[in-house]
C-alpha cells in the first residue's frame, strides 16, 4: 500500500476534521397557508365567516377604527452553518407567507393583501446572493405548479 | 506533521465567525414613490408591496409597517488563561439594522403619505395605543 505524503495527509486530516462541523436546520412556524385558498376570497362578498371556515383562526385581528383586519402568517427559516477549526460562517435566511384580510364594519371583506414568499428561504453560504430575481421565479413556478395554479 | 496537533487546541482559545441573517424581502423605493405620486388607495398598496408585516391604528387611520434586513455581522472571541486568571475577549460588528417602509392611511384608506428608512426611526411616532371605538 502506497503511504500518503504528509502534506496530503494533512489535507485528509483538516477536511475529516471539518466534516462534523456543518449543519442545516430548518424550523416552520404557524400553519401553511395555500394560495389557492386566500385567491378564492373575494372582496365586496366574502364575509369574516368565510374567512375563518377557509383558514382558521387568525394569528392577529387588528382593530382600525370600524375596520377590523385579519393576519394570517407562516414563516419558514432556514439554518445553515460550517466550523472550520476556527472559522466559522452561518447563515439564516427566513420569509413569510403573510394575509392581511380587511372587513367594514359589517364584516364584509373590502380589501386582500397577500405575499407568498415561505418557498424561497435557501440553506446558502453568508457571502451567496439568496435574493436573485432567478431564483425566486423559479421556486415560485415550482410552488405554483405545486397548487395546481398554472 | 506533529505539529498540526495544535491546531485542535487552536478552537478552544480563538475563533472567527462570519454569519449573515436575512428576514422577509426588500421593499424597493421606487416601488413606494410610485404609489405616493398617485395617491393611492389601500388596494393599489398591498397589490404592490404585498401584505405588510404589521397594522397599526394611528390619529389620521391606520399604518401599513413592512420591514426587513439582510446583513452579515463578523464576531471574534478569543481567550486564554495566563497564570491563572481567565482573559477574554469577544468582538461583534452586529448593527442589526431594521430597514422599512410605513405607509400611512385615513380612515377612507388613502394614502396619505410614505416613510422609508430605519424602522426604530420611521415608526418612533406611531407606537401609541388605539383609540376606543364608539358606535352610532
Amino acid at each position: 500500500m502506497k503511504s500518503l505524503s504528509p502534506t496530503r495527509l494533512a489535507a485528509l486530516f483538516l477536511m475529516v476534521l471539518g466534516l462534523p462541523a456543518c449543519f442545516v436546520a430548518r424550523q416552520s412556524t404557524n400553519e401553511p397557508l395555500a394560495m389557492r385558498a386566500v385567491s378564492g376570497l373575494e372582496p365586496g362578498r366574502s364575509t369574516a365567516r368565510d374567512v375563518v371556515n377557509l383558514l382558521g383562526a387568525p394569528n392577529d385581528v387588528v382593530q382600525l377604527g370600524k375596520r377590523t383586519a385579519y393576519q394570517y402568517v407562516h414563516t419558514i427559516e432556514k439554518d445553515t452553518g460550517l466550523f472550520l477549526l476556527i472559522l466559522g460562517f452561518g447563515n439564516v435566511d427566513s420569509r413569510q407567507d403573510r394575509v392581511w384580510l380587511f372587513f367594514d364594519e359589517n364584516e364584509t371583506l373590502t380589501h386582500l393583501g397577500s405575499t407568498f414568499s415561505s418557498h424561497r428561504p435557501q440553506y446558502a453560504m453568508p457571502w451567496e446572493d439568496i435574493h436573485e430575481a432567478s431564483d425566486n421565479d423559479s421556486r415560485d413556478e415550482d410552488r405554483r405548479e405545486e397548487e395546481g395554479l398554472q | 506533521m506533529i505539529r498540526l496537533w495544535w491546531l485542535l487546541l487552536l478552537p478552544s482559545c480563538v475563533s472567527f465567525e462570519y454569519s449573515r441573517q436575512s428576514l422577509n424581502e426588500p421593499i424597493k423605493p421606487v416601488a413606494v414613490s410610485q404609489l405616493t405620486e398617485k395617491e393611492a388607495g389601500l388596494q393599489d398598496c398591498l397589490n404592490r408591496l404585498g401584505a405588510p408585516n404589521e397594522l397599526w391604528e394611528t390619529p389620521e387611520g391606520f399604518a401599513a409597517v413592512y420591514g426587513w434586513y439582510d446583513q452579515g455581522a463578523w464576531n471574534l472571541t478569543a481567550s486564554a488563561n495566563i497564570r491563572s486568571v481567565p482573559l477574554r475577549f469577544d468582538y461583534t460588528s452586529t448593527n442589526l439594522d431594521l430597514r422599512g417602509v410605513v405607509l400611512l392611511f385615513d380612515r377612507d384608506a388613502k394614502l396619505l403619505r410614505a416613510r422609508v428608512g430605519r424602522l426604530a426611526v420611521i415608526t418612533q411616532d406611531l407606537r401609541k395605543r388605539p383609540v376606543r371605538v364608539v358606535s352610532d
